[in-house]
């Protein structure tokens, strides 16, 4: 989507946000349909996280389209940080327990 | 920036070397401010280093249990929040904190597995150094950006270090203060250079806020709470800050709800054991509220006990076990039903315990109720002040929220948030208050060399003048009400009331008898409230008294006090008085002192009752067994004026010795606010049951360490 944004101007940043909201809710929502370990919440908000700098880099600095890259950019951050708390709770275990 | 710009003004003003001084200081305040903050930390992480004794006190055995499990565990490079269970050749994972907030169990043993200590005092005392430190640091830049008074940003870390003994050895339940000490002025400072791009400041802060929930629950909500109401004034359009407010509500979910469980999950694959699911995220709600029921002296057999919350969730579902979910729904369901069956006793606990928290403010700081009314009620500034305290308030309310729930009691398990919110608050209007006089004085300044009268003229507006102001406007006020009294008698009441400058003095009126109701109010909440607590007090340590005619056993002992103090007996009590075969007591006022005391007496091991014939008139009663030579309690039991006293019950006390004991039968004054208390008493009786315990009283069991001499 991100390369092919013509298609859509907003496109990218709202898949980028759906794609940052999925990693977040996904590991630690108990209701959540999806399941992801650690791991993989991590590099799916990391993918987000690029997605957005670049959605950022692209978008203009008052437009709509900016907001959404801040807000997928945002929320990608909160799932890193989800995600560390889980690696840094079993660290000690090592990374079998991941 | 206006303070500022008149400070570097005074220097151009006024060459001397205090005008030089003072526009040299407006020019590197930032600098200034931050390295006066280093100096407070610094000195204040010597202090609480020195002064921290026993930080784990504030956690119950149970508590730190689990946290010693779980160190043993991270140790052996197992999961966190697990404990290892070993019995012979087999072991076995179990949960642990399955009734209390997560996140403390994770990162404690964390820090004992790098640090390499299982001290659980230093543990925590170092945790608590290292979150409190860094706020006193910052508290002088902060307090200035928020209040742009130098004197409160001076201030503010010197009484948030002296503030800080009520919490500093609480274990980890400092957490809701600091929260609050940390969240809001932050809030305050977005909310006053507010811009679009700071909505991402509110996130970062509400995933802060996050972190601090999870060690206690609820520890940021109210800086939520605050940070979606910016949000909602602040952001232009609806579709803005709805998307505002969910970010915000998601990151601070982010590591309370969400990580934590997801920590959880992952242990459980680890161990092979779902230890989840069947539990709450966090610790019971239910059970807390239950316990909180039980507040005020009741007919429906609602106490204050944890043995209570469990024998009603056992009568409600018999196969609900604490903690797990189902024992939360079985207690929600005796919560909601009562509140159903009996509305105004619960909505009445509620008021009277919201009453002892607005007290509890007035007791801790007594400058910030006065203050903080009339701050927000007059005075130029007073619409932004109003501002705002709206936006912190709720930090309030989730604070009051958690006492008037659950149980009043003055302690930082409990007070936590409430303590922080209002020792924030008190900061917050010192800055409120001598902004107008720092601004008054720089100006002051500005205008040394001309002549008085042009100085005066000149001076921006600032207490003295605004105090003159109100007085004016009181004076015209009450003036202006006498007229229209007058005039309602001599012409037509409608003139009078229409008139828009008698509506403007009666809104000056109406404005200082509203802030005197409310200093009054909290100050009459804090005397009132005291007295109620007390009574809880009593209410929740009462045993119950027992029937004369079921107590059984061998006589070893009887003492009759009808005719005075026995001979052998020690008294310390005010007065003792012989009155119609009746000894009458008048104790000491203090807390727990001792009364009357009976002669030690070796008793063999067994099953022992005390029963004293009397009663409480005023006040309380201790009845206590002691091991003399040790001066151990043996066991006790409190009885307060409020027991249904008669002819046939007693006021007892049951034991079991292991070994022969010397004991003394030892009853003293039971006041919580440490008055003197009034007794009438006929007989002590001290009986051995062969049986072993036949009353239904609880009974300790007794192992002296040392061995009695004849």
């Amino acid at each position: 989507v991100t390369v092919r944004r013509r298609a859509s101007e907003v496109a990218a940043s709202v898949a980028a946000l759906a794609v940052a909201l999925v990693a977040l809710l996904a590991l630690g929502w108990s209701g959540s349909p999806v399941r992801l370990h650690a791991p993989g919440a991590a590099l799916w908000a990391g993918i987000a996280a690029v997605v957005a700098v670049v959605e950022l880099q692209r978008a203009r600095g008052d437009s709509g389209r900016s907001f959404l890259a801040s807000a997928a950019l945002c929320l990608a951050l909160v799932a890193l940080v989800e995600a560390a708390i889980v690696f840094v709770s079993f660290a000690p275990c090592g990374s079998t327990c991941i | 920036v206006q303070h500022r710009v008149s400070s570097y003004l005074v220097g151009e003003t006024d060459t001397g070397v205090l005008g030089r001084a003072i526009a040299l200081a407006a020019r590197h305040l930032t600098v200034l401010l931050l390295a006066y903050g280093l100096v407070v930390a610094a000195i204040g992480a010597v202090q609480l280093d020195r002064t921290i004794n026993g930080a784990a006190d504030g956690l119950n055995s149970e508590r730190q249990g689990g946290m010693f499990a779980s160190m043993d565990v991270v140790d052996a490079h197992g999961p966190p929040l697990t404990g290892l269970d070993s019995a012979g050749n087999s072991s076995s994972f179990y949960p642990v904190a399955l009734d209390d907030d997560r996140g403390t169990f994770i990162y404690i043993p964390l820090l004992a597995h790098y640090a390499g200590t299982h001290d659980l005092n230093v543990l925590l005392k170092w945790f608590f150094i290292c979150f409190f430190v860094p706020l006193l640091l910052v508290y002088p830049l902060l307090i200035y950006g928020v209040t742009d008074s130098v004197v409160a940003a001076g201030a503010a870390p010197w009484i948030l270090l002296s503030n800080s003994s009520f919490f500093r050895t609480s274990g980890i339940f400092w957490i809701p203060a600091w929260a609050n000490l940390l969240l809001l002025p932050l809030l305050l400072l977005i909310a006053k250079r507010w811009r679009p791009n700071l909505l991402w400041a509110l996130v970062a802060l509400a995933v802060l806020g996050s972190f601090a929930s999870s060690m206690r629950a609820n520890a940021a909500l109210g800086f939520v709470g605050g940070a979606i109401l910016l949000v909602l004034l602040r952001l232009p359009r609806w579709s803005l800050r709805l998307a505002g407010v969910a970010l915000i509500a998601l990151a601070y979910l982010s590591i309370s709800s969400f990580a934590i469980h997801a920590v959880q999950v992952q242990r459980d694959a680890v161990v092979g054991h779902d230890f989840t699911s069947p539990y709450p995220n966090g610790h019971p709600f239910w059970h807390n509220g239950y316990i909180g029921l039980g507040y005020l002296r009741n007919p429906y057999g609602f106490r204050p006990t944890d043995a209570g919350a469990l024998a009603a969730a056992h009568r409600q579902d018999p196969g609900a076990r604490f903690p797990t979910k189902r024992y939360e729904r079985a207690l929600r369901t005796v919560y909601l039903d009562t509140l159903e069956k009996h509305p105004w006793f619960v909505v009445h606990g509620w008021i009277v315990k919201a009453g002892v928290m607005l007290g509890l403010v007035a007791h801790w700081y007594p400058f910030a109720v006065l203050l903080v009314p009339l701050l927000l009620l007059f005075g130029a500034e007073r619409r932004q002040r109003r501002f705002q305290f709206s936006l912190v308030v709720f930090a309030g309310l989730v604070g009051a929220a958690t006492g008037v729930f659950t149980l009043p009691t003055e302690i930082p398990e409990i007070q936590s948030g409430w303590y922080g919110f209002g020792l924030f608050l008190w900061i917050l209007s010192i800055g409120w208050a001598a902004r107008p006089a720092e601004h008054w004085a720089v100006a002051y300044l500005r205008r040394r060399g001309a002549n008085r009268q042009e100085r005066l003229r000149q001076l921006p507006p600032s207490w003295a003048p605004a105090l003159t102001r109100v007085w004016w406007q009181v004076r015209r006020g009450v003036v202006g009400t006498r007229a229209g009294l007058r005039l309602v008698s001599t012409r037509a009441a409608t003139r009078a009331v229409e008139s828009a400058r008698g509506l403007r003095k009666l809104r000056t009126l109406s404005r200082l008898a509203l802030a005197a109701a409310v200093v009054a109010g909290v100050f009459l909440a804090n005397s009132s409230g005291r007295v109620t607590d007390a009574s809880a007090a009593y209410w929740a340590n009462e045993a119950n008294l027992v029937d004369a005619a079921s107590i059984q056993g061998t006589l070893v002992s009887r003492w009759q006090l009808d005719q005075g103090v026995p001979q052998g007996w020690h008294e310390f009590a005010r007065a003792v008085e012989r009155r119609e075969g009746e000894l009458l007591v008048r104790t000491r006022p203090s807390k727990y002192g001792l009364q009357l005391s009976s002669p030690p007496r070796v008793l063999e091991p067994g099953h022992y009752v005390v029963a004293v014939d009397g009663s409480v008139g005023a006040g309380g009663l201790q009845v206590a067994a002691a091991d003399a030579p040790l001066d151990a309690t043996v066991a006790y039991a409190f009885y307060s004026a409020h027991a249904p006293f008669a002819d046939s019950r007693r006021m007892a006390l049951s034991f079991d010795l292991a070994k022969p004991t010397r004991v003394s039968i030892l009853l003293s004054n039971f006041s919580v606010l440490a008055h003197s208390s009034t007794w009438t008493l006929r007989s002590v009786v001290l009986r051995r049951e062969p049986g072993g315990c036949q009353l239904n009283l609880p009974s300790a069991y007794y192992t002296p360490t040392t061995a009695v001499a004849e």
